[in-house]
């Protein structure tokens, strides 16, 4: 009797919200040799396929390219139009089975390269990240924090920028997550703003990460700044690869420096060329970097002298901005 | 002929394809299921069997009291006991290698990912896992039921079957005990497993959580019910699939009973295995199992899970009982069937 399982190990996930660029970070710990990063697949915004399947063809955005290329890399071993047709059966054919089931296949097929899973639409819902907690016990959680002036001019680029073809529809994913309602004290949803405020989204989404993370054991969490990872890529890299107690031989360091290398860096076949935020346009911020990171002054996607919520302040605070 | 080189994922496909096939060509499921109210030697029966050579003994895993994996675990998470253990136990072992807390909390995910799987599929991958011996489940919670004993026999229609029989007397002292243990630790719940078997079938759910007094509990009730459920069940399995045999026989005589449950299974019979089968205390569920999962098994038997030939001790259907303040004898229903299972 050989156990079937005894080298696989669960996931790391990447708890970040959207636009965080936490592609580029995935992709980057998925070059390490014994790692392997996953594009967005979105399971756990569902229990089963067949949900997954009826939330995908209702989404703004295209939810299901993560998955097929991943599946269509995984399973069929390339990823062409044709095999992505092939996962797309697959993921049909498994329409009764549960979204952790479908990532417990693609980690066997990694095996024993460790999976790295970096969803946005996870931290939506503390439901979704106790699901992904309680499908796989011993997975591990990195949490990317970002300044919020940072991210809040992140988000007005962003939307200037994909406003260019024509207003964007208020049900698209980008608007929905602009005008994110602000969180009541018992951490319920207030009516839908139409304003756009990306400091309620950036609120509403930590605040929901720090509520999860508290459920879980000390081991199995840590956290980084995006703005460390990009003004020292190797130090974080190296603390996270420390954190997760695998090889710290510098060839291996050196391939994370390799993000582009993954077969999710690039463009997919014509019927799933999505998948990575890597895709989104690129938005010209108006501030220079050193406004980027003050909590104190007026916010720009304001027209008055509107400045922080304070609940924003003392939760960037938290995280050590100023 | 000539060959062309596939592509990567015409390969990957014919693999799927082949693996598919092994699957569906793959032996149907050996299983071995001790049909017996609880408290009929089924823990020790069953670690017993399990420790032959060619049989695998499961701790109680209850899964076939529900139909698929997000009904059980419903039923975990309202259960008066720790239902989970003994599941959580064997996919440690057995899927990642070892019952440690880091593989019990490994089996919660591993189930978890499975919820969209039928118990019985659970059952058959555990089957696989052990091929090519046969795995013995025994889970006594399945004898409450007529139609649960129907849905193993029609997801397993291979499968073999034994009786599991105790004296009713013997059977119905060892649950006031169990019973009296049980009280010791604190209130009962009329929910109780113990107390809905005591006071079968007469006590209701809806009751009072008051606990009534012991001379309206009466075990002989419920070792009657379960045993014709059991009884009416067999008479629609093939005789070849059912054995019928005496607990107090196998402690009493373990030689010749092993010998005859080996003999009927097609299973070695000879000094070796039987000798093995005297070992139930060698079963990786005959102790107490890592944080998360420390049970899974009746709890005596975790305390102490040698053979001991002394808890057979002979007794009689006449005279009273001990557990009725009215000293009055079993009902002549149940002195019947306990006759026709050849009790004196």
């Amino acid at each position: 009797m050989t156990p079937v399982q005894i080298g696989t190990s669960d996931p790391l996930f990447i708890l970040a919200p959207p636009l965080a660029c936490s592609w580029k970070l995935c992709a980057a710990l998925g070059q390490h040799p014994q790692m392997y990063a996953l594009p967005e697949t979105h399971l756990f915004t569902a229990q089963s396929v067949a949900e997954w399947l009826q939330l995908s063809s209702a989404s703004s955005f295209a939810m299901d390219h993560g998955l097929l290329r991943a599946l269509a890399e995984l399973i069929y071993g390339e990823q062409t139009e044709s095999t992505i047709q092939l996962a797309a059966a697959w993921l049909l054919r498994r329409s009764h089975v549960t979204t952790a089931f479908v990532l417990e296949t693609l980690a066997e097929r990694a095996h024993p390269r460790l999976l790295v899973e970096k969803s946005p639409s996870i931290v939506y819902d503390v439901k979704s990240m106790r699901r992904a907690h309680l499908m796989f016990p011993h997975a591990r959680f990195l949490y990317v924090v970002q300044h919020p002036r940072a991210y809040g001019e992140i988000i007005v680029g962003m939307l200037r920028e994909m406003s260019k073809a024509g207003p964007l529809a208020t049900s698209h994913w980008l608007m929905q997550l602009a005008c994110m309602p602000a969180m009541t004290e018992k951490g319920e949803a207030m009516t839908a703003g139409v304003e756009v405020d990306p400091q309620r989204p950036w609120y509403v989404l930590n605040r929901t990460i720090c509520d999860f993370l508290d459920t879980v054991s000390e081991h199995q969490k840590t956290w980084i700044r995006a703005e460390a990872l990009r003004t020292s890529p190797d130090v974080v890299l190296q603390k996270i690869i420390a954190w997760m107690n695998l090889d710290l031989i510098p060839e291996r360091i050196e391939a994370m420096r390799h993000p582009e290398r993954s077969p999710f860096s690039g463009l997919g076949p014509a019927n799933a060329c999505f998948g990575t935020d890597l895709f989104l346009p690129q938005p010209e911020l108006a501030l220079d970097s050193r406004d980027l990171y003050s909590l104190e002054g007026p916010l720009s996607w304001h027209s008055g002298r509107q400045t922080f919520a304070l609940e924003v302040k003392q939760l960037a605070q938290k995280f050590g901005y100023s | 002929m000539s060959s062309h080189p596939q592509s990567s994922s015409q390969t990957a496909v014919h693999a799927e394809l082949t693996t598919n096939l092994q699957v569906l060509h793959r032996a149907p499921p050996n299983l071995l299921i001790l049909l017996a109210p609880p408290r009929s030697f089924t823990t020790i029966l069953s670690a017993m069997l399990g420790q032959h050579p060619q049989m695998y003994g499961l701790p109680e895993v209850h899964l076939l009291v529900a139909r698929t994996m997000e009904e059980w675990w419903g039923l975990c998470s309202e259960a008066t006991f720790n239902m989970d253990h003994g599941l959580l136990r064997v996919v440690a072992q057995l899927i990642f290698g070892e019952q440690t807390e880091y593989t019990v909390k490994q089996a919660v995910g591993w189930l978890r990912r499975r919820t969209h799987c039928s118990t019985a599929e659970l059952l058959e991958m555990l089957s696989h896992q052990v091929h090519p011996r046969i795995l013995v489940d025994k889970s006594p919670s399945v004898v409450y039921r007529p139609e649960f004993l129907r849905h193993i026999f029609a997801v397993f229609p291979q499968a073999r079957f034994i009786h599991l029989l105790r004296h009713p007397r013997g059977h119905g002292e060892s649950v006031m005990k169990y019973l009296h243990a049980r009280r010791q630790m604190g209130p009962v719940p009329t929910s109780h497993w113990l107390l809905q078997l005591a006071g079968y079938p007469s006590m209701s759910l809806v009751e009072s959580d008051v606990i009534k007094p012991s001379s309206e509990l009466d075990p002989q009730r419920a070792w009657y019910v379960l045993n014709m459920n059991i009884c009416d069940f067999l008479r629609s399995v093939p005789t070849h699939q059912q054995l019928q045999i005496r607990g107090e026989d196998v402690l009493r005589n373990p030689d010749q009973e092993l010998v005859r449950i080996a003999g009927w299974l097609g299973l070695r019979a000879d000094n070796g295995a039987i000798s093995e089968m005297k070992h139930p205390e060698r079963s990786p569920y005959a102790s107490y199992g890592p944080p998360g999962a420390y049970f899974g098994n009746d709890r005596n038997f975790l305390r102490d899970p040698v053979l001991h030939s002394e808890a057979a001790r002979p007794t009689t259907l006449e005279g009273p009982l001990s557990w009725r303040h009215d000293r009055a004898g079993f009902l002549p229903q149940v002195r019947q069937l306990a006759e026709q299972f050849g009790y004196a």
